[in-house]
């Protein structure tokens, strides 16, 4: 198999893992809410920024009506494009460097 | 263990947006003299699979769910800098995009997550695989990393909510460690599999194909 072929294969199986597995997740309180809970912290909590997915669901907001499961594809295929985004920049930048012949 | 906004005390969110800056920033550096176009695409898939790793909870005793941080993940493949830059990114998605950790608190989750659970336990999986060169070196220290870099987040977020005044250190501290290094087990035997699953069918994928036995294809 091909390096491209395995990638492509992997993101189809991160695909899978957030948008139909995820569903079926633990909904216990994670470490730190406990604490909080348990140590009587958690009414600190607050938020600065309304985000459009609040908690992996559209719930409340205006994309309500999208099925829940979309949340985990799309923040998928987010945290992929702006990697390689991010990654292009950043091997653009050094390339630049390399011309001006500071290496 | 995503901080949200309101459990930190600026004099402490503050100099942790500082250090996660100065990490982001000497990453980013290191990160653009090392990476190959080959790696682009490989950074792009681990940072969508652990972002979709960490959706998945799993119950731990009391009541309580843990999920992969996916930081010996990153820092395994990846090296120590690149493996930072990916989790940042998964962090900022989280936070930006899904309200999984707060805006004034993401410094401090860059730097307990990202730059505790990746960058400080890449020693371990190096040292590891040096000493014991074959595919257990790296699985070993893969899997040991991965333990240590949960409970080493969850100490220094314990250390962050006392020094904002949540609760005091002797009791917070052993509440964090205590219920992370059951969740480390955990992120420990997930990360030993995967790395192990990867060295066995793609060991070019791992520690920049630089193991034993490994070729490219």
């Amino acid at each position: 198999m091909s390096t491209r072929k395995a990638l492509l294969w992997w993101f189809i199986v991160s695909l899978g893992l957030a948008g139909f597995v995820s569903p079926y997740a633990s909904q216990l309180p994670d470490g730190l809410e406990r604490i909080a809970r348990d140590l009587g912290f958690m009414h600190r909590e607050n938020t600065f920024l309304r985000s459009p997915a609040p908690a992996y669901s559209w719930q409340g907001s205006i994309l309500e009506k999208l099925p829940a499961s979309l949340a985990g594809l799309i923040g998928v295929a987010i945290v992929f494009a702006m990697t390689i985004l991010l990654a292009k920049i950043l091997t653009a930048a050094q390339s630049r460097y390399r011309k001006r012949g500071n290496l | 263990m995503h901080i949200p906004d309101g459990f930190l005390d600026a004099k402490v969110w503050v100099p942790a947006w500082v250090v996660a800056a100065a990490g982001i920033g000497v990453c980013s550096r290191k990160t653009s003299r090392a990476l190959g176009d080959r790696k682009i695409p490989v950074m792009g898939v681990t940072a969508a699979f652990i972002f979709a790793a960490q959706m998945l909870n799993f119950p731990v005793a009391g009541g309580t769910s843990g999920h992969l941080l996916g930081g010996a993940i990153a820092a395994t493949l990846l090296g120590p800098c690149a493996g930072f830059i990916v989790i940042t990114v998964v962090l900022i998605v989280q936070c930006l995009v899904f309200q999984d950790g707060g805006l004034t608190t993401l410094g401090a989750n860059i730097v307990n997550m990202a730059l505790i659970g990746t960058t400080c336990v890449y020693p371990i999986i190096r040292l590891s695989s040096s000493v014991m060169p074959k595919r257990g070196g790296v699985v070993f220290g893969a899997s040991l990393a991965a333990w240590v870099s949960v409970v080493a987040a969850s100490f220094f977020c314990a250390l962050e909510l006392a020094l904002s005044g949540m609760a005091p250190i002797t009791i917070v501290a052993p509440a964090m460690v205590g219920v992370h290094s059951v969740i480390g087990v955990g992120e420990a035997v997930v990360t030993g599999f995967f790395v192990g699953f990867l060295l066995r069918t793609r060991p070019d994928l791992v520690l920049g194909g630089a193991t034993s036995g490994s070729h490219t294809s």
